[in-house]
């Protein structure tokens, strides 16, 4: 009966809790609606939809409390944006030493160091995603992800001039792609971390 | 987790060190801190030289130089200086100095000019101009580099990588303004009357 939540609150919902939580939610829900649907209340659909959105506020409060946001805010940036910046920091060093100055824009070969790094980044964090959440590996992977969003271009931003903006959108989508091709490679390797068809 | 992080840790400290290796090695090969760049222009050697050596023009196909003075002797003469401002816009736009002395001048074949900027690097540059059979000339620029700084020495591979590419951006850039130059200003009388040949 879960399909009669619209999509977006199933993502949210499953974003939003753990698997045992998300099992244990999804099934509460269900029992409860199937009850109401015997008794004849025609509101039953409307009462599955309202209860899936609003649990989502409070199921994100708990997410916070378990501190998931300080962990993934602290893997993006000492695992991501500090190594792009210094990886940046190091190109602006060569070209400042460069005799008779060059150019602060960056050229195709630094832009490939930095997504082949961006994406090295992003397999490492799907890799350690895999080996301590396991089944929670994917939901945490997109978190990750969403997190990445507003930092690649926070990185273009802090080098003016250096970095076209697009460079942003092909950092991010090589950090997502690698994050979420490891986390799902290491998935289909074990049974138990399936994720939740919720 | 633990153990994961022990091999990241691992991994991380053999990757930079690889790079260090890497750098290391390339810094060893034969021609390291040299570069050199050549073009071809269609203006005689007389002529070629003056963009070499004049303040004014050298400003106009350098990048990012923001002024050029003489500040001993002129015309590339031995023993002439140089002083060059650049702007450093991967330095929050610090200006940097560079002072060129003329070391050995043989007008309007060859001059080499020793750079200094202080805490950055000392170079030397050879200009060699060659004549070509169609009247034009072929210039050849020539530069041996030192970092000051040991990070710049470890880097030196992709600090001369960088100065090339912007060796030949510049020499493009001087053939171009040259020749478009030459082609623009009218010639004088006397130059016409140079040009023709006796009979």
């Amino acid at each position: 009966m879960i399909h009669l939540l619209p999509l977006r609150v199933r993502w949210c919902l499953w974003l939003v809790s753990t698997p045992s939580d998300c099992e244990s939610i999804f099934g509460d829900l269900e029992e409860e609606y199937l009850e109401r649907s015997r008794s004849g209340d025609p509101a039953a659909g409307a009462w599955l939809r309202r209860q899936g959105q609003r649990s989502t506020g409070p199921l994100l409060r708990c997410c916070y409390e378990r501190g998931e946001f300080h962990l993934l805010f602290a893997l993006v940036a000492c695992g991501y944006l500090f190594p792009l910046r210094l990886l940046d920091l190091v190109w602006t060093f060569v070209l400042s030493q460069v005799p008779l100055k060059a150019a602060a824009a960056r050229g195709w070969t630094e832009l490939a160091v930095a997504v082949t790094c961006s994406a090295t980044l992003g397999a490492v964090s799907g890799w350690l995603l895999r080996a301590g959440y396991g089944r929670d590996a994917r939901r945490r992977a997109a978190w990750l992800a969403m997190t990445v969003l507003p930092v690649a271009p926070l990185l273009v931003r802090v080098s003016p001039g250096a970095w076209p903006p697009w460079t942003s959108v092909l950092l991010t989508l090589s950090a997502s792609a690698a994050l979420f091709a490891c986390v799902c490679v290491g998935e289909q390797n074990k049974p138990s971390g399936r994720p939740l068809s919720c | 987790m633990l153990t994961v992080l022990k091999w990241v840790g691992v991994s991380v400290a053999g990757l930079l060190g690889l790079a260090v290796a890497v750098l290391l090695i390339a810094g060893m090969r034969p021609k390291a801190r040299m570069l050199t760049v050549t073009t071809d222009v269609r203006l005689p050697p007389d002529q070629v030289w003056n963009w070499l050596t004049d303040p004014g023009k050298v400003k106009s196909w350098v990048g990012w130089m923001q002024e050029a003075r003489n500040r001993v002797g002129s015309d590339g003469q031995l023993g002439a200086e140089q002083v060059w401002v650049m702007q450093d816009r991967n330095n929050s736009n610090r200006k940097m100095e560079i002072v060129a002395k003329v070391t050995e001048s043989r007008r309007p074949r060859f001059f080499r000019a020793t750079l200094t900027a202080p805490g950055g690097f000392t170079g030397v540059n050879d200009y060699q101009l060659d004549p070509l059979p169609s009247g034009g000339t072929r210039v050849t620029m020539t530069s041996t580099y030192n970092f000051d700084q040991w990070f710049a020495r470890l880097l030196e591979p992709l600090i001369t990588r960088s100065a090339h590419k912007k060796a030949l951006e510049d020499i493009a850039r001087l053939k171009q303004v040259a020749e478009r130059t030459a082609a623009t200003t009218p010639v004088s009388v006397t130059e016409q009357a140079r040009s023709v040949p006796a009979k």
